[in-house]
């Protein structure tokens, strides 16, 4: 009821999109971004593992969806559209990195500082050193998950996409999103327990091979 | 339940919901029926239950990695004000204007005459409207009369006619009989006659004179 209330006040984001598209309306636009950039922002920590390298990421796809302006379709949701395109920009950005033999992982090791660990809006119950642990196992784990896992848990765990949606923005049958999902789940489990395994015995240690690619 | 492929059944057990509709119970995308079929399954399926509990497990390692929530979204009032300042301006605009080319007092009272003759003119064309039906029910009526005054005077025609067939078969009956006894009249007085005539005759016979012979 409020979602139909506040439909009937607020601008879609297919009409926003359709001003872009015909008008190139600068103020729809900035309407939009401000909608869908946080979310944007998370999909692409959570794909590359490194919330500096999102937020160029988020730049990029928001820049790649003006340029493409004349591609949408108003037919289709423009979440989709947008999704797709920074999830692109994404597999982009990890294969750059394998060609330059870099590591997103190892650029986060390196690097170091997650602010996004600290800037929860609500009330911290990982503050404490083994929860900040717990969560950057969990990062490590998703970040060896292949890509076409990865995105998939990103999308219906953390985006809570529906798994039909998740099949518009990749192209594929739900069907095979939801047994990626499965396999994506398995995999994590055992990287999770390895991981798990490495910090008790030598925390020093760094994570084995990914298992999942 | 295998781990390497999802869709792949355990062998000896070709029931097992496959991993696809796992995920569907897992996250909620699942009817009720088929919740409530694989519900079911799990608790008499103790591998089933064992994948469904390390990949629950798994789902609340992933919790674990939070980022910051999203902010509520912003009300964009602004279109919203927008429309409503331009909304209200037509109705000012509209309602200026409807001020400005209002009919004055003159041509209102003049409309108003206008409106009680209309009025008056409607009141007598429903009069004549009423007068025609009732006409039209008083013509029924009396057509309705007249058909009954037809037929009931058909009906007293057939009764007479009746009447004066008996009548007539009654009085040729009497005509006969009276033909009957005249004709019993003439041969009894036709007899009279004749006899009377030799009464008289033989009355002559016997009052001839005697001076005048007889043939004796």
């Amino acid at each position: 009821m409020e979602n139909v209330i506040k439909g009937l006040f607020t601008t879609s984001d297919e009409q926003l999109m359709w001003r872009v598209k015909l008008q190139n309306d600068a103020q729809a636009f900035a309407s939009l971004m401000t909608r869908w950039q946080r979310p944007i922002q998370r999909l692409c920590t959570r794909m590359t593992g490194d919330s500096h390298r999102a937020e160029d990421l988020t730049q990029s796809a928001f820049a790649r969806v003006f340029a493409r302006r004349e591609d949408w379709e108003p037919t289709g949701k423009f979440s989709t559209f947008l999704w797709r395109i920074a999830l692109n920009l994404c597999h982009d950005e990890a294969r750059r990195n394998r060609r330059r033999g870099e590591c997103s992982l190892e650029a986060l090791q390196e690097g170091g500082d997650w602010p996004e660990f600290v800037e929860t809006d609500e009330p911290q119950p990982d503050a404490n050193a083994e929860n900040l642990e717990r969560a950057d196992l969990v990062r490590e784990a998703l970040v060896k998950l292949a890509p076409h896992y990865r995105e998939v848990v990103v999308l219906r765990h953390y985006e809570q996409l529906k798994f039909r949606e998740i099949g518009d923005v990749l192209g594929i049958p739900d069907g095979t999103v939801k047994s990626r999902m499965a396999e994506a789940l398995t995999q994590l489990n055992q990287l999770l327990k390895h991981l798990n395994q490495d910090i008790s015995c030598n925390p020093k240690i760094q994570t084995p091979e990914l298992l999942a690619l | 339940m295998q781990s390497k492929d999802p869709n792949t059944r355990a062998s000896g057990a070709l029931n097992h919901p496959d991993a696809a509709q796992w995920m569907g119970f897992l996250y909620g995308e699942i009817a009720p029926e088929k919740k409530r079929e694989l519900t079911a399954h799990l608790v008499g399926c103790a591998a089933c239950a064992n994948q469904i509990q390390t990949w629950r497990s798994t789902m609340k390692d992933l919790d674990q990695w939070s980022l910051p929530a999203a902010r509520p979204q912003k009300r964009e009032w602004v279109p919203v004000l927008k429309w409503a300042a331009a909304a209200a301006i037509v109705l000012a605009v509209g309602f200026a204007f409807g001020r400005s080319v209002s009919p004055a007092s003159a041509e209102l009272a003049s409309l108003k005459s206008r409106v009680a003759q209309l009025e008056k003119t409607t009141q007598q064309t429903d009069q004549t409207k009423t007068i025609q039906a009732a006409t039209a029910a008083a013509n029924g009526e009396m057509q309705r009369l007249l058909t009954d005054f037809a037929r009931v005077l058909e009906e007293q025609r057939v009764a007479d006619q009746q009447q004066v067939r008996v009548a007539f078969r009654a009085r040729d009956l009497r005509l006969d009989n009276f033909g009957t006894a005249l004709e019993t009249v003439a041969l009894n007085t036709e007899t009279g006659f004749k006899q009377t005539h030799e009464n008289i005759t033989r009355l002559v016979s016997l009052s001839v004179p005697a001076n005048q012979p007889t043939q004796q």
